[in-house]
């Protein structure tokens, strides 16, 4: 009954959500901004959706905002009972940062190069159903600095870049479902409070023991806290541990229904500005795979949902004499955590795709593709940055490194605050 | 429709929570808190050997190394590599990190040449591997897209006393080999957990 959600929205104000601050979201006058200062703050609004008849699309109602000023991160993610959900159209303070429907993507300084390119380019190919939207290629999707396509749960935060940091002014949201949808809410989260105020809370999910002991754990928590360390981003807080028991054990499929059930644990009494990490044994039906994040970047502040958090598997972080390499696995944690709160690879395998990030050193295959085989590797990239822990491939060394620039992204992340009073 | 239904239908419409949760997450599980970690600094990484092996296959072996699977090699890819059979072989069975092994198998059967099936039932058969890198050589065979000597592999994958190798080769079995599969649920030494997965198939 769409209709009557829609009819809801246009004729009660009353329907709308309320922010942290006790007063209903609105850029209206009056109305109080978005999150609360000094820390974390998290608001969810209700979607109620409309079909559009020309597109076949089903499109939200314009959710309105008030950003204030000393905003420094903001996270906004559409949860909901569809697979493909995105964001059709965002704008702050009348500049459009996302434009579905054929608007350029927020950023002119952004780099023309565009990660993950193949995949991200138009929703038709990253789906690989065969489906149209609106005309391929869809501009506004699949460009710099944000790379939005439709997913099971749709993210996007502020910054990715020095570009693209949020600033004070009328926020607006409007969702966009490519399937009929049955639920959805758009969650609003903040940092409000000094970029320096960069805690990261954690908390680990084992799922039924997994093969590591909390030795391991807090060995490779401590290598991902180094790394961050390193590179002045976040700083570790309060480490969690939970335990999961699942009905297939510790094996998880990496399929989306899988990863979602995974994903959707519901850790009473745990704090929505942690970073969750679920630790699995293995990846059931893969070869290999050591983590996987649930975005670039994931739901933000907004745990339990289906794009929540980082998977990372212990099996693949073993040695062949069965001891586990702990130093690879706090790599992997703090790569796949880069990745859910917002960096990109610096340079992508083929040397000619680069992050949005300005002062990441990009390994230009045209210079360092020396044998010419199609990709740059760490070993040639050493000089730019193969050493960096967002590069594409490991190496035959750790890869430590962290710009400031990309430090500045993390550390302005939603996540990287408590609330004031806690 | 009178003015009092429709004022009721837009209340509940009002009142539907924000955080309807979707059929997975419906599903999910509970977790139990279990403590707090304090993180700890690990004795540094040893130094890779020096093999002059390994050397030749190192490019190879950083291929496969990516941070994330999406950016492992394609067959077209892996092909470029000069001997790259031969070197992925190689890797399967003598790089030290499983993640490797494990790719390295999963990639002789991406790349598919024509010995592929023999290679990945050796790897299989090979007890000194781990099990996740037995499980990725059935995943190789998986992807040879029906070769009889695939198929004969993974079909008798499904006796395996690992049960991580047996649901895995139930699952890549090709619908041609259902009747043969159907025969195997009949023995009465299968595990109950692969009978299932076998009864549970669509």
């Amino acid at each position: 009954m769409w209709w009557v959600r829609a009819a809801c929205v246009l004729a009660l104000a009353g329907c709308k959500k309320k922010a942290d601050g006790d007063a209903a979201l609105s850029c209206d006058k009056g109305a109080s901004a978005l999150g609360v200062k000094g820390g974390f703050g998290a608001a969810e609004v209700n979607l109620d959706w409309l079909p559009d008849r020309s597109t076949g699309l089903y499109l939200s109602q314009t959710v309105s905002a008030l950003v204030s000023d000393d905003i420094v991160g903001l996270g906004l993610t559409v949860d909901g009972g569809t697979a493909r959900t995105g964001f059709a159209k965002v704008t702050l303070d009348g500049q459009v940062l996302v434009d579905a429907f054929g608007g350029k993507g927020f950023g002119d300084k952004a780099r023309t190069a565009r990660p993950n390119a193949a995949a991200a380019d138009t929703f038709d190919s990253f789906s690989g159903t065969g489906d149209t939207y609106y005309g391929t290629p869809t501009p506004g999707w699949g460009l710099g600095p944000f790379y939005l396509y439709p997913q099971i749960v749709a993210s996007m935060v502020m910054p990715v870049n020095a570009d693209s940091r949020p600033f004070g002014g009328c926020l607006t949201v409007q969702a966009v479902s490519l399937d009929e949808p049955t639920a959805a809410a758009l969650h609003l989260v903040t940092k409000r409070s000094k970029v320096a105020d960069h805690t990261l809370d954690v908390d680990v999910v084992v799922v039924d023991g997994a093969g590591i002991s909390d030795a391991q754990l807090a060995d490779a928590i401590g290598v991902m806290k180094a790394l961050y360390d390193g590179g002045d981003a976040l700083q570790i807080g309060a480490v969690k541990t939970w335990a999961v028991t699942l009905p297939d054990g510790p094996f998880v499929g990496s399929s989306n229904a899988a990863l979602a059930t995974l994903r959707g644990t519901h850790l009473e009494g745990s704090n929505p500005w942690t970073l969750r990490f679920y630790v699995i044994a293995d990846f059931k039906g893969e070869a290999g795979t050591l983590g996987i994040a649930a975005g670039i970047p994931g739901a933000l502040g907004v745990p339990d949902t289906a794009g929540s958090g980082v998977v990372v598997a212990v099996d693949g972080h073993k040695l062949q004499d069965g001891t586990l390499d702990v130093n690879t696995l706090g790599e992997t944690m703090a790569h796949e955590a880069g990745h859910l709160m917002g960096l990109f690879h610096t340079t992508e395998a083929t040397g000619d795709s680069f992050d949005v990030v300005d002062d990441t050193p990009e390994c230009d295959a045209r210079t360092h593709d020396k044998d010419r085989d199609g990709a740059v590797y760490a070993e040639e990239c050493t000089d730019a940055d193969g050493k960096n822990f967002m590069f594409w491939v490991s190496g035959e060394f750790r890869q430590t490194e962290l710009t400031p620039g990309q430090a500045d992204v993390l550390n302005r992340s939603p996540v990287s605050v408590r609330p004031e009073e806690d | 429709m009178n003015k009092v239904v429709m004022v009721t239908l837009l209340l509940a419409a009002c009142a539907k929570s924000p955080s309807e949760p979707t059929a997975a997450a419906s599903a999910a599980p509970g977790a139990t808190p279990t403590g707090t970690l304090t993180p700890t600094t690990p004795a540094p990484a040893p130094v890779a050997s020096s093999d002059p092996e390994a050397a030749r296959w190192s490019k190879l072996a950083e291929r496969l190394s990516a941070h994330d699977t999406e950016d492992l090699p394609d067959h077209d890819t892996l092909a470029a590599f000069p001997d790259a059979a031969e070197g992925l072989l190689w890797l399967a069975t003598h790089d030290d990190a499983l993640f490797v092994r494990a790719r390295a198998l999963d990639a002789i059967g991406v790349l598919g040449a024509p010995d592929a099936a023999d290679v990945l039932a050796k790897a299989l058969a090979d007890g000194t591997q781990a099990s996740s890198v037995r499980v990725a050589a059935v995943i190789g065979l998986g992807r040879l897209k029906g070769r009889d000597a695939a198929v004969t592999t993974l079909l008798g994958a499904v006796e395996d006393v690992d049960l991580r190798v047996a649901e895995q080769a139930v699952t890549l079995l090709p619908a041609s080999a259902r009747p043969a599969l159907a025969a195997i649920a009949q023995k009465p030494t299968l595990a109950p957990e692969i009978r299932a997965k076998i009864a549970a198939l669509p």
